[in-house]
């Protein structure tokens, strides 16, 4: 059984073609999508309105940082994994948060989201 | 010095008397007053003509030539001392020679043509008289008369002490003349340099032991808007921004205490206020007896510099992103296109290739795509299975690899470890992979996978698509070869490349 099984996962990526890959990849982990948004705005709507456990986010939408989604998520105690073309980036350290390089495997979010969903918990119960 | 013959006291009839002891005295005086050689001539022939009773003299000195010539002289025709320079009884490598008295030159065996000249000037007696410097003789003045000048010892006493007084002279007025054409060549020599640190096209500047400005070439005066005579108030460390004081000030102050050269960067003011960053190199002055002066240091004003290799860094890093982004994308329209028969293995292949593409350029873009150390690489490599870890043993010296190098090896690695994985040593409990290099010779790179404790190795019917791209895409990528050799042992993998810039 997978470590994302039943999971709601946001996905917030800009590029049409890699956000259904991942979506994909998502559903085949038997996680439950929440999105896929393109961009900041939509990103924090889907976040009012939807249960989120945890969330992979582009770092750069078009040009514009992700930061105001990070922020949100943070604030709701949300975990969350970055995902960029940039390499290490100092978003990665401000939100405490992983950074998975594009492009990425399926086993590679997997493991990622898993663990930063399994850090939160732990957080919590802390 | 002891008094020539025949002034010393008490040798009667020989003693210099009144009037020629004013003559030596004014004598000793205008030389000790004069202010150039043509003061010291003169007063040599009036006191030649006031004591030696000859109303003509000259003084001649040898040129730069070896020419006896005309220097000073009283009472003689132009045409005479054309003719007659030149003429000379001693050489300049003579040494301490005495006067030489002629009574009457007609009664020398000199030529005719000389006897003809000086008679003819209406001269009869004539006195040589050496002139010597630290015994060398230099030139000599002549005495002429007009009747016959039988040699007098009181004479040539008072005309050998003339004549010391005179070379003793000249010699002195020469070492000071030589003295002051060599301070003139200090003083421009000092004025080109000066020429050249105010004109050098970087900042100069020197120090105090304390770090106190001393001097500031025109580039650097102009930077800080600092005047020439301000330099000694001018506070330097004052204009360093206030994120770099502590960086520079700790440097600076190092180099100073330990008295060792030091290069830096750091951000200045301008005299419009603006912030240039400063490349300093700076070394310690240390005087003759090995004390501590100062430091004197260039700057140059690198910002432009500075901006364009930010700029170059960025536009690196967009196109790495972009690149990721198209791998991707690319990875992406894979997974679209192939979805539906999952799980489908060629699709897995292909996104395991793309991904380690993906990995070696991350490696690549984070060392600015210069070179890369191969052991990094292996690593990075093969660390992405978890069933190869603790399984694959990676040796070798270190060795950095060109861009193209390090992606044609990072594909041929990927490619092996999939085989292994699937068919080879990594597909059983218990098998092992080691991949072990060495470049000892300059240039030539070996590299060896090879594979141990896996299922009975058996060679394919035909050659995949990974073993094609290792046998010849490699090797041509490395200009080397390359050979998989499939071992009932255990596969076998040899790399021998031409590359590898020994780190």
């Amino acid at each position: 059984m997978s470590a994302l099984a039943n999971r709601r996962v946001l996905v917030v990526e800009d590029e049409f073609l890699i956000s259904a890959m991942l979506c994909d990849m998502l559903i085949a982990a038997s996680a439950e999508v929440v999105g896929p948004a393109a961009n900041v705005s939509a990103a924090l709507k889907l976040i009012e309105d939807n249960p989120v456990d945890g969330a992979i986010l582009d770092m750069n939408l078009n040009g514009q940082w992700i930061d105001p989604v990070a922020e949100a998520l943070a604030r709701r105690a949300i975990p969350f994994v970055f995902t960029t073309g940039y390499g290490t980036n100092v978003r990665s350290q401000k939100f405490g948060a992983r950074t998975i390089e594009k492009p990425y495997t399926l086993e590679c979010v997997e493991a990622e989201l898993a663990l930063a969903i399994a850090g939160s918990a732990k957080a919590r119960s802390d | 010095m002891t008094l020539p013959e025949g002034l010393s006291a008490g040798t009667s009839g020989s003693v210099a008397d009144g009037r020629e002891l004013r003559a030596l005295y004014d004598f000793t005086d205008a030389i000790y007053r004069a202010r150039s050689v043509d003061e010291i001539y003169s007063a040599a022939l009036d006191a030649i003509t006031r004591t030696l009773g000859c109303d003509r003299a000259s003084i001649l000195l040898f040129d730069p030539a070896g020419v006896m010539t005309f220097v000073a002289w009283r009472g003689l025709s132009d045409r005479y001392r054309r003719m007659l320079a030149g003429h000379t009884p001693w050489r300049s490598d003579d040494i301490d020679p005495s006067p030489i008295f002629v009574a009457d030159i007609r009664e020398t065996d000199e030529p005719t043509w000389i006897k003809d000249e000086i008679t003819a000037e209406g001269i009869v007696g004539l006195g040589f008289i050496p002139l010597t410097l630290e015994g060398r003789v230099m030139g000599k003045f002549m005495t002429y008369y007009r009747q016959r000048q039988d040699v007098e010892p009181h004479l040539t006493t008072l005309a050998v002490t003339i004549a010391r007084q005179l070379g003793f002279s000249i010699g002195r007025a020469r070492a000071e003349a030589s003295r002051e054409a060599a301070l003139a060549d200090l003083r421009l020599s000092e004025e080109r340099f000066r020429l050249m640190s105010e004109q050098a096209p970087v900042m100069i500047w020197m120090s105090d032991p304390n770090g106190h400005c001393q001097h500031l070439n025109r580039m650097a005066r102009e930077f800080w808007g600092v005047e020439e005579g301000a330099i000694g108030a001018f506070d330097w460390s004052s204009t360093i921004h206030p994120d770099d004081v502590e960086a520079v000030g700790t440097q600076m102050g190092q180099a100073v205490v330990a008295r060792q050269p030091v290069v830096l960067r750091g951000r200045y003011a301008n005299v419009e206020g603006d912030w240039r960053t400063l490349q300093t190199e700076a070394r310690p002055r240390f005087g003759g007896d090995g004390t501590f002066l100062g430091m004197i240091g260039v700057n140059v004003d690198v910002t432009e510099q500075e901006d364009m290799a930010r700029q170059r860094e960025l536009m690196l890093g967009e196109l790495n992103h972009r690149v990721k982004n198209t791998l991707a994308v690319v990875q992406a329209i894979a997974h679209q296109t192939f979805k539906g028969a999952t799980p489908n293995p060629q699709v897995a292949a292909f996104a395991g290739r793309l991904g380690v593409l993906a990995k070696a350029h991350n490696m690549l873009s984070r060392v600015q795509w210069e070179c890369t150390p191969l052991d990094q690489l292996t690593l990075e490599v093969l660390s992405g299975n978890p069933t190869a870890r603790n399984r694959v043993f990676v040796r070798g010296p270190a060795v950095m690899l060109q861009p193209k190098q390090a992606l044609a090896i990072a594909l041929a690695l990927h490619e092996l470890q999939t085989n292994a994985l699937k068919y080879g040593a990594l597909s059983v409990e218990g098998g092992t992979v080691s991949v072990t290099w060495q470049n000892a010779e300059a240039k030539r790179l070996e590299i060896v996978w090879r594979e141990s404790g896996g299922p009975d190795v058996q060679a394919p019917a035909h050659r995949g698509f990974g073993t094609m791209m290792i046998e010849q895409g490699l090797a041509a990528d490395l200009d080397g070869t390359a050979t998989i050799d499939f071992r009932p042992e255990g596969l076998v993998c040899r790399i021998d490349a031409f590359c590898g810039a020994a780190s």
